[in-house]
């Protein structure tokens, strides 16, 4: 931040004056925060960054090319910059994968073993949504490789989201300036997120942990779902909680990367679950593969199945993920064909009931790679285990973790929410008191997270963010 | 029109109002916020930094040595990460804290909490190589401040988690004895090899969860008895000490800590007692030792469950020294008996250290030898675990001489040793963890042959 603020000063003095408006320089500032990408990227992945930008840079000089050539080279441009990139993420991601699948048959193809680099699944996907709004005539291609470089490696979002697209942050790229307000916002944003990772996501990894890494056949039935629902809770925590830490020290850095989760537990159907999670993947998926196949237009059945199962895939190298992507999508055709042509609608709560238990079960999908585990857990869910319908583990994890449970839910509700509006509300109102008040209670929140997530987090072994294996 | 700018007025000096609220908001925050989060930085960042962390029984990590390959491969940059997460100034304190913040995540019916517990399992276990380290999951596997102490032990073998009952915790059996069986086949082999000269003991040791596990709770733990009395009841020429049924007469003293996953030396004083019957030889009364104690000992109970309870609730270490014997001490390396180091038996250590159960012999990756005046005739060798050594405490004024290893750090020939240095009696003394554990078993094996 030091660096970022002396950059910060030096492109003050070079306000420039276009069209009668005031046009700020971030030369300086782009500079610093693309140093401090490279070495934050680095840090966690030295000898993959060369990999990153080779994959910039073909990116770079594709998206040139698509942007001067007429239609049909532009075209053959883009479909090569694809593939480049798919290469990029078949090679590294899914090598092991394909040989594996290959064995299954009877093969002997020895493994690659190729470590996962950090992000791959991130940058490519900005990185091809980059090329494709430049043949689609919605952008230029960027001339300056440091600011392709800065969009793409911008360290807030670079290992695990939100997949930024290049049209939200154009403008603030060239032109942002950075009010009091953002940082202020950035950093109580990046605290929640920072205590929904530590305060929240690793309580509840360890009774997952516990629970599920164990013997599943030995659970009882309140302990498998217990411990399904602490993933849960997990997994929204931890991946959010990323996102919130992005969105907080993009706002700080004077960019405004949209909301990347909507309350998502709150949703009454699947499909509407997936409009509020891990948004900026899914509106990829609708934008750049599902709209161009067809969408609505033609063989919709089969457009949805094929976005559902890139879903699943881009998750993960292993057929779970890609069984827990086309659940969802024969769910959404479900609802498309059946439950939303129904003529009496469910009642809501029932509504809630039935979106929560096919999101919860599915992450059953997400968590087990081996299906025979995966078997026998879905087996004890439904009472065919052998550890009963409860038993002294399940209870103990319960019990001694009821209150963070309790909070859990509390925090997937949009109270916060509703919060920030009493906030608005209070700012907007002549007496200074509500304002003041707002203010207090917000300095005191955010110190007592700060302080005791300091704490958690020291003696801890490192605990990753879920989503950067992905 | 005059309405219509009073309004614009009225409306921009609300605006201008609104955005002055805003400011002073946002500045009285991000000033507040600086000022803490500087505090934290200086006070995690820039004061002295840990170097050994007592409670958790070991050193802290090394800043990274700086290589090219080091930095290629991420190493040393992920050696960075954990130096600085690892050496945090007062790491201990602070690691405290985070357990009693822990603590708050819900409560404890009955005083009870469960800690990395698991399904009983009912599978054999499949044999372990020897020279593997031995860990499990949910356990922490710990670096040792000192060569020669190894605290963690029986905490990572058999473990089925740990539960903390009122302020006692309790390691969970997980022990099959399948395993039991073939402990005791290896020591019949032993005597098979020795012959009639030597005298060859089985000690099996139950640990605390036996005699103090909540009734509703037992089904969390294997029996301890059972894999004792599959022991005893397979040895052949070799004579088994019952110290289940003695510890049972005494489970209202001491006997176990209620911090440490080790037994109180009160405990191996009434076993020992049983084995001196078993061994006939002379065994002095407890006031026949001089008693010390020490305060506020918080055992490895609480770092391996990280439990507040049993940090808030320190006990007394308590040990006894022979008084009316005269002993000398020394200690050689694990893989030669060519040059002693002269030493004390009984190690001091501060009130509160939790490293008290080193008192005796300072641990465990050492051969001890103790010559006393007893002048019976007969030489004793102990081969043990941890729970040996403050056993072997209370061996002193039986035998004349008395050699103390280790079976995890043994690296000599067993029947050579044994001819060697004329042992007359042979003792295994290990708790229950440990004999049902099949790499106690390798170890043996492999005495007798490496």
């Amino acid at each position: 931040m030091v660096f970022y603020g002396i950059a910060y000063c030096i492109d003050k003095q070079k306000v420039k004056k276009s069209n009668g408006k005031l046009s700020v320089c971030n030369n300086a500032q782009n500079t610093v925060l693309v140093i401090f990408s490279l070495i934050f990227y680095a840090w966690g992945e030295p000898s993959y960054i060369l990999l990153m930008l080779a994959s910039i840079t073909i990116n770079f000089y594709i998206g040139k090319a698509i942007d001067i050539s007429e239609n049909k080279k532009s075209k053959k441009a883009l479909v090569f910059g694809v593939c480049i990139n798919l290469l990029f993420i078949a090679v590294f991601k899914y090598a092991g994968f394909f040989v594996r699948t290959i064995n299954a048959f009877g093969a002997t193809i020895p493994e690659p073993s190729i470590a996962l680099p950090i992000g791959i699944s991130f940058y490519t996907f900005q990185a091809i949504s980059y090329i494709a709004d430049v043949y689609r005539g919605e952008i230029r291609a960027q001339k300056k490789y440091k600011n392709l470089l800065l969009y793409i490696a911008m360290f807030p979002q670079l290992i695990a989201g939100p997949i930024v697209r290049y049209t939200t942050v154009e403008k603030e790229i060239e032109n942002r300036t950075i009010a009091l307000s953002d940082i202020s916002d950035g950093v109580f944003r990046f605290l929640i997120g920072l205590s929904k990772k530590v305060l929240l996501a690793n309580q509840f990894a360890a009774i997952s942990s516990a629970l599920l890494d164990g013997d599943v056949s030995a659970l009882s039935v309140c302990g498998s779902w217990l411990g399904l629902i602490a993933f849960s809770l997990q997994i929204y925590f931890d991946f959010s909680g990323y996102s919130d830490m992005a969105i907080g020290m993009g706002r700080c850095l004077g960019f405004h990367f949209d909301e990347n989760f909507n309350y998502p537990y709150i949703s009454r159907s699947i499909t509407e679950f997936w409009r509020r999670w891990h948004i900026s993947l899914s509106s990829l998926f609708r934008d750049y593969v599902y709209i161009p196949m067809g969408g609505n237009r033609k063989h919709q059945l089969l457009n949805i199945l094929v976005v559902w199962f890139l879903t699943g895939m881009w998750h993960g190298s292993s057929w779970n993920f890609i069984v827990w992507g086309l659940y969802f999508g024969v769910i959404i055709l479900f609802e498309k064909y059946v439950l939303f042509k129904m003529k009496k609608p469910l009642f809501k709560w029932l509504q809630h009931l039935y979106s929560l238990f096919l999101i919860v079960f599915g992450w059953a999908i997400f968590y087990f790679n081996d299906f025979s585990r995966l078997g026998q857990f879905i087996k004890t869910l439904f009472g065919f285990g052998n550890g009963g319908f409860s038993d002294t583990i399940a209870t103990n994890e319960f019990t001694a973790n009821c209150f963070l449970f309790i909070v859990g839910i509390l925090c997937c509700l949009p109270l916060a929410k509703y919060a920030k509006g009493l906030f608005k509300a209070a700012m907007m109102v002549r007496n200074k008191v509500p304002a003041l008040c707002f203010n207090v209670i917000k300095i005191v929140v955010s110190c007592l997270l700060l302080y005791i997530s300091t704490i958690m987090l020291i003696g801890e072994s490192i605990q990753s963010f879920f989503y950067f294996r992905f | 029109m005059k309405l219509d700018t009073k309004a614009k007025a009225e409306r921009s000096a609300s605006k201008s109002k609104q955005s002055n609220n805003r400011r002073v908001c946002d500045i009285s925050y991000l000033l507040v916020i600086a000022v803490f989060f500087l505090g934290l930085f200086v006070s995690v960042v820039c004061f002295p930094r840990s170097h050994v962390s007592e409670r958790e029984n070991r050193t802290l990590a090394d800043f990274p040595k700086f290589s090219i390959s080091s930095l290629l491969d991420g190493s040393f940059t992920g050696g960075i990460n954990v130096f600085f997460s690892d050496t945090v100034p007062n790491r201990d304190k602070l690691t405290t804290k985070a357990a009693a913040v822990k603590d708050k995540n819900g409560f404890r019916v009955g005083g009870v909490k469960l800690h990395n517990a698991k399904p009983m399992q009912t599978a054999k276990p499949k044999a372990e190589k020897a020279d593997e380290p031995e860990t499990s999951e949910g356990v922490t596997e710990i670096q040792e401040v000192e060569s020669n102490i190894n605290l963690e032990d029986n905490a990572t073998l058999g473990n089925n988690g740990i539960l903390v009952a009122g302020t006692r915790g309790l390691m969970l059996f997980g022990g099959n004895p399948d395993v039991g069986r073939s402990y005791a086949e290896v020591v019949n082999e032993y005597k098979r090899v020795l012959g009639d000269d030597v005298n060859v003991y089985c000690v099996p040791i139950p640990t605390s969860i036996e005699f103090y596990c909540p009734p509703s709770y037992k089904e969390q733990t294997g029996s301890e008895l059972e894999s004792i009395n599959a022991i005893l009841g397979a040895l052949d020429g070799v004579k088994g000490v019952d110290v289940y049924t003695t510890l049972s007469k005494h489970s209202n003293e001491d006997i176990y800590f209620r911090t440490d996953h080790h037994w109180a030396p009160l405990g191996a004083y009434y076993a020992a007692e049983s084995f001196a019957k078993v061994a006939k030889v002379t065994f002095p009364k407890l006031s026949a030792y001089e008693k010390v104690v020490k305060k506020d000992f918080v055992g490895t109970l609480y770092n391996f469950s990280n439990d507040i309870v049993l940090q808030n609730n320190p006990e007394d270490f308590v040990y006894y020294k022979p008084k009316n014997v005269e002993y000398t001490t020394n200690y050689y390396p694990i893989y030669s008996m060519e040059i002693p180091t002269p030493g004390d038996f009984f190690f001091e250590y501060e009130d509160g250290s939790p490293l008290l159960y080193g008192t005796f012999m300072g641990g465990d990756n050492h051969i001890t030898h103790v010559h006393t005046d007893v002048n019976n005739g007969r030489r004793l060798l102990i081969f043990k675990d941890s729970y040996g050594n403050a056993f072997s405490s209370f061996m002193i004024a039986s035998f004349e001489d008395l050699y103390v290893v280790d079976m995890r750090y043994f690296q000599l020939n067993a029947p050579n040793f044994i001819r060697d240095f004329q042992i007359t009696d042979v003792a295994f003394v290990n708790n229950v963890f440990h004999t049902d554990t099949p790499s106690t078993v390798e170890y043996y094996r492999n005495f007798l042959t490496q």
